[in-house]
């Protein structure tokens, strides 16, 4: 494991939910939720690097979850259809990026996870992937993102043990 | 990788023996050996509400989907979108709304 001490990129909260709404999109979801949060982290190469999982093996746990889902309904394999796509996305989003009609608007949880990780920081408009992924972390089962870091076989205390050896100030 | 659903032991395989060849048309036949008959009762028998409320979300997510598809080739075919909106049951404007920065 190369542990090397790069400060990691500073993002405005509002950058990540950008990125995760696109992700909803992208999959036909009309909130944005803590599973698209997880995806939206995965567009950085260090944190496939912590987690161990690349975007493209998330998005595809992803979709074999839902036909699992609709499997159990009956529903067969051949029961499918492209995924939408995504738009771009400004890397410093202002105020007028986000305040759109057609928004996706975060799942109450998905809230609760950039909220609890621009927390600590004195600027709030400041956070890394590094504090978003860590309140990810915590999350339990029934929740998306819980479920989909299961689907993954990720172990839960091993990264945030990972997480803490790169991020030794916090 | 993400297959890895618990199989009871001693569960019947797909043999030889649940499956006659010849009864349904060769299309349907090769779908048909293809599903994995254990994990398909795994699933239908349990009434576990996470997966329950996946399966509604999933269907949410596709009917987007398939939405959003037809949409946009609903307009290469050149129907209005009063026409599209008529067929989905709301107005020009939402549809409009809703795909045009999609389909430009």
């Amino acid at each position: 494991m190369t542990t090397q001490s790069v400060a990691p990129e500073v993002l405005h909260p509002w950058a990540i939910y950008l990125r995760a709404s696109e992700e909803a999109r992208r999959r036909g979801d009309r909130r944005t939720g803590t599973d698209h949060l997880l995806l939206a982290l995965l567009e950085d190469p260090s944190t496939e690097a912590v987690l161990g999982v690349s975007l493209q093996q998330a998005r595809q746990a992803h979709e074999s979850l839902d036909h699992q889902a609709l499997g159990a309904l009956g529903m067969g394999p051949g029961t499918d259809a492209p995924p939408l796509p995504m738009r771009a996305v400004p890397k410093k989003p202002r105020i007028r990026d986000v305040a759109k009609k057609d928004r996706l608007r975060l799942t109450p949880a998905a809230k609760k996870v950039l909220q609890d990780a621009v927390r600590p920081n004195r600027r709030k408009a400041q956070v890394t992937a590094q504090q978003v992924l860590a309140q990810i972390l915590t999350l339990q089962p029934p929740d998306p993102a819980a479920v989909l870091l299961g689907a993954l076989g990720v172990n839960t205390s091993e990264v945030r043990r990972r997480l803490d050896a790169v991020t030794p100030d916090s | 990788m993400i297959a890895s659903v618990i199989r009871p032991s001693g569960a019947l395989r797909c043999g030889d023996l649940l499956c006659q060849f010849g009864l349904t048309q060769p299309a349907c036949q090769s779908k048909l050996t293809g599903v994995d008959i254990e994990e398909l009762s795994v699933n239908l028998s349990s009434d576990d509400p996470a997966t329950g409320l996946r399966a509604s979300l999933a269907l949410h997510r596709l009917a987007e989907r398939v939405e959003a598809h037809h949409v946009a080739s609903a307009r290469e075919k050149g129907w209005s979108w009063q026409q599209i909106g008529d067929a989905l049951g709301i107005t020009r404007q939402s549809v409009h709304a809703k795909y045009t920065k999609e389909s430009s």
